[in-house]
């Protein structure tokens, strides 16, 4: 599978620079329609089915939410003209007035809360937008265009999580059930497009909706074309069978570049790249003495061991030359242009003698040796990312082996705790909510720390976060964000190492694309350019 | 097989930790298990399917939500139309070229072709592949790179084979995926041509003054044809099977790229399903090319 990907993109990067001839067939209406290839297609067209980044991406061409999720520090207003908050616990949406659904049924107050009720109740999804509904115990209908939601605690965030919700119809949708979505019966909504067709795995055929009530989409007809593999992807944007592709792959970077077809768009997303040391267990998994012998004392439950090994790490050498340039250096769990990124943080500096010097104090000298753990194709390059990290541990004395395996079987793995140290990401628009799905204690009761798979409990920590979530006032939150943010770094509780960048490829001169930081994969954020 | 499937599945992972969202809680993840019926002993769960299975219900896709069976039968025809016409062009080239080189074996044509045989027999589909996209797809722009192009419907099958562009894109696909057979069979060819050729009954022909053509054409490729039938009938069990590493490089929408997600993310139904119907077909094409022999020689057939 490996030397294949390599052998592919070798190849494909070889024809790069050499002047490509464009088919006719790629040239006719090229102005009026917009071929998109994608790694993955959605696996439904319900919008409540599964909450995936294809799902989200691809499904708001055809549904709108109340307000947009841009990854940016204000959520933008969509079906939800303007809100505000009426006291602690209740929110007034002003809904847009004169938007339909593509059939001719007008859009109501009411289609808000028949979307709030239908959210929990899909049968058999694999992963429900039950998360974002859940905050809202009461939606009322004050008049047909403005609606009054009641939650159970102060929420500051609601409108970021409303945006995540598409909204259906009562009228329509009542009823409706996953299967009717897919077969394109009750696939109706009041977004830009109207889909046409949809080849489970394969492809989605939109078309403009010229009803829709926002600005007027350049696209007559947009494709939506799943294409696994990398290089293939962008073999079929240089043989001009696409027009816009998302995701190039890292080892084509350079070579799409230059090459003079093709625009390549480069945008930080909101992924943060991390390694979590297990600083929970006496004896972990994966780490033996140097002569192979397994450790009884675990070392990564010593600060020192754990800030030493996130100080032996080049992160600036990983970025310019694993990810091409493509990321950029982490010093805590959010992005700098997220809500809740801690300024104050200083970089964390790569010091291989002062991580040696850390380790002898903790009582390791010579090093030891471990065994680190992550996955292969979830992150973009993660296989060689890791080898890096690894290689980087070897050079202080902690003789590093590095697994990479499948996702299939790798998370599988790391939430059973079989790993000592793992690498994973995790995306998220807000801080608070990388820290509430990752290092807050895992707690079944209130669902918190889903992903703290090494079972991290600091009570500073979590009290920051709820005290946080609680706070109105935004400066305030933000500033207590920082602050456990800032507590679990210097625990090194989860060790950052880059942030991606999402990468875009156009055919140059035909269309441009204007990337935002949650990378969402619309048609609405591509312009014709001829 | 199934048991197969589920005890292996079960032993590389757990699904739920692929599908669920990174904003999904604790508890919501649980409800995921429960919804998929991941939450029941293995024992259970597969009772549960061969109940179902019974019922010819192979149960739905974690993924898609859909009837597994519907989901891979939806993707049979792309992938059929692939495999049909790569046996077709490895068949009429193979089998003309395999009596050519066996008639012209002494000199530079036999030679040239019979290189060329092992260079398709031994280079990879995935380099040929991305070196067909390379020349027809990005240099020259002839061909499209990917994809299945327009389909149409003639006699109530839906195959893009009735449309310019459907057999534009088809050609690239299929190309790569006939190389490797077409190689096989001009060599089975020639090998069974040349034996043929040195028999008596070719000399007899030959002695009687029968056109060489007819000796070729009739007495020769006769001889030649048995063989040949179980190797292609087999060889189009695999075209259907393992055309994998091709659909993946043009995107083609069949089986085989729908089982390499499937797989990648657990998606047990659809493993199960796809499996169960590649066994069939097997059964299926060895029947077709057992029933083909009696045709092509009388001597097989009940004894009596």
């Amino acid at each position: 599978m490996l030397t294949r990907r390599t052998a592919l993109s070798l190849t494909a990067a070889a024809i790069a620079p050499l002047p490509s001839v464009t088919p006719a067939h790629a040239q006719a209406e090229a102005a009026r329609r917009l071929r998109m290839g994608v790694a993955l297609a959605p696996n439904s067209i319900d919008p409540h089915y599964h909450n995936t980044g294809q799902n989200n991406s691809a499904l708001r061409h055809i549904f709108d939410t109340l307000c947009n999720e841009m990854g940016l520090e204000e959520v933008e207003p969509c079906l939800a003209q303007s809100w505000k908050m009426l006291d602690a616990t209740t929110w007034q949406f002003n809904l847009r007035q004169g938007v339909t659904f593509t059939d001719g049924t007008p859009f109501t107050a009411d289609d808000v809360i028949f979307t709030f009720e239908r959210v929990p109740t899909v049968p058999n999804s694999p992963g429900l937008y039950t998360p974002f509904v859940k905050p809202v115990v009461k939606l009322e209908a004050k008049d047909p265009h403005t609606v009054i939601m009641t939650t159970s605690v102060p929420y500051p965030t609601l409108p970021r999580e409303v945006a995540w919700v598409q909204i259906l119809s009562r009228k329509i949708h009542a009823g409706a059930a996953t299967d009717d979505f897919n077969s394109l019966k009750v696939a109706i909504g009041t977004g830009p497009y109207k889909i046409t067709k949809y080849v489970p795995g394969d492809e989605v055929q939109l078309v403009r909706n010229d009803g829709y009530w926002g600005k007027k989409q350049p696209w007559e007809t947009v494709q939506l074309k799943a294409v696994a593999n990398d290089s293939t992807r962008l073999g079929a944007l240089l043989a001009g069978d696409l027009d816009l592709m998302f995701r190039v792959g890292t080892p084509d970077l350079p070579r799409v570049q230059n090459d003079p077809k093709v625009e390549l768009t480069l945008a930080p997303s909101l992924e943060i790249v991390y390694l979590f040391p297990d600083s929970t267990r006496d004896v972990s998994r994966n780490m033996t003495d140097k002569l192979g012998k397994p450790l009884e004392k675990n070392p990564l439950r010593d600060l020192r061991v754990r800030r030493a090994m996130s100080m032996s790490i080049d992160r600036q050498a990983i970025v310019d030359r694993v990810m091409q340039k493509a990321g950029a250096t982490a010093n805590q769990m959010a992005v700098p242009t997220m809500e809740g990124f801690n300024k104050a943080i200083p970089p964390i500096p790569y010091d291989p003698a002062g991580a040696r010097k850390l380790l002898a104090e903790a009582g390791y000298p010579d090093g030891f040796r471990i065994k680190i753990n992550g996955p292969v194709g979830f992150i973009a390059n993660d296989d060689k990312i890791l080898q890096a990290v690894g290689s980087f541990f070897s050079r202080i004395g902690v003789e590093t082996e590095v697994e990479s395996v499948s996702p299939a079987v790798y998370f599988s793995k790391a939430t059973a705790r079989e790993y000592g140290l793992f690498m994973t990401s995790y995306t998220g628009p807000v801080a608070i909510g990388d820290l509430k799905a990752l290092i807050v204690t895992k707690d079944p009761t209130t669902g918190d720390g889903p992903f703290n798979r090494h079972l991290y409990s600091n009570k500073k920590l979590d009290e920051l976060v709820y005290q946080a979530q609680a706070t109105l006032d935004p400066a305030e939150r933000i500033r207590l964000t920082g602050e456990a943010m800032k507590v679990g770094m210097e625990d090194a509780a989860l060790i950052p190492l880059v942030q991606t960048m999402g990468s875009v490829a156009t055919r140059k001169g035909v269309v441009k694309f204007n990337s935002v930081p949650i990378g969402w994969g619309w048609a609405m954020l591509a312009e014709p350019l001829s | 097989m199934s048991l197969i499937v589920f005890v292996s599945v079960y032993a590389i992972g757990d699904p739920v930790e692929i599908l669920v969202s990174p904003q999904a809680s604790i508890k919501e993840i649980e409800q995921t298990r429960v919804a998929l019926g991941l939450d029941q002993p293995l024992w259970q769960q597969y009772l549960l399917f061969l109940t179902n299975a019974l019922q010819g219900d192979l149960g739905r896709s974690f993924i898609f939500r859909q009837p597994a069976l519907s989901l891979v039968f939806s993707r049979l025809g792309a992938t059929m139309e692939l495999a049909l016409s790569a046996l077709l062009l490895s068949t009429v080239l193979g089998i003309s070229l395999g009596l050519v080189a066996a008639l012209r074996a002494r000199d530079w044509i036999g030679g040239l072709i019979m290189a060329g045989s092992i260079a398709g027999l031994s280079l990879p589909t995935f380099w040929i592949g991305t070196l067909l996209v390379m020349c027809f797809g990005i240099w020259l722009g002839w061909l499209p790179a990917i994809g299945r192009g327009q389909v149409a419907t003639v006699l109530g099958v839906t195959s893009s084979l009735f449309t310019r562009d459907g057999l534009a894109h088809v050609i690239l696909p299929a190309t790569t995926l006939a190389i490797g057979n077409t190689a096989l069979i001009i060599r089975l060819t020639r090998a069974g041509a040349v034996e043929a050729l040195q028999s008596d009954y070719i000399r007899f022909a030959r002695a009687k003054g029968l056109r060489p053509a007819r000796i070729v054409g009739v007495h020769v490729l006769k001889s030649v044809l048995i063989p040949l039938t179980t190797i292609v009938g087999l060889e189009f069990g695999g075209l259907v099977a393992f055309s994998v590493v091709t659909e993946t490089i043009y995107a083609w929408p069949g089986m085989g790229k729908l089982i390499v997600d499937s797989i990648g993310v657990l998606d047990r139904p659809v493993i199960v399903a796809y499996l169960m119907t590649v066994a069939v077909l097997f059964v299926l094409i060895n029947l077709v090319v057992d029933l083909l022999y009696r045709t092509l020689d009388p001597r097989v057939g009940p004894s009596t």
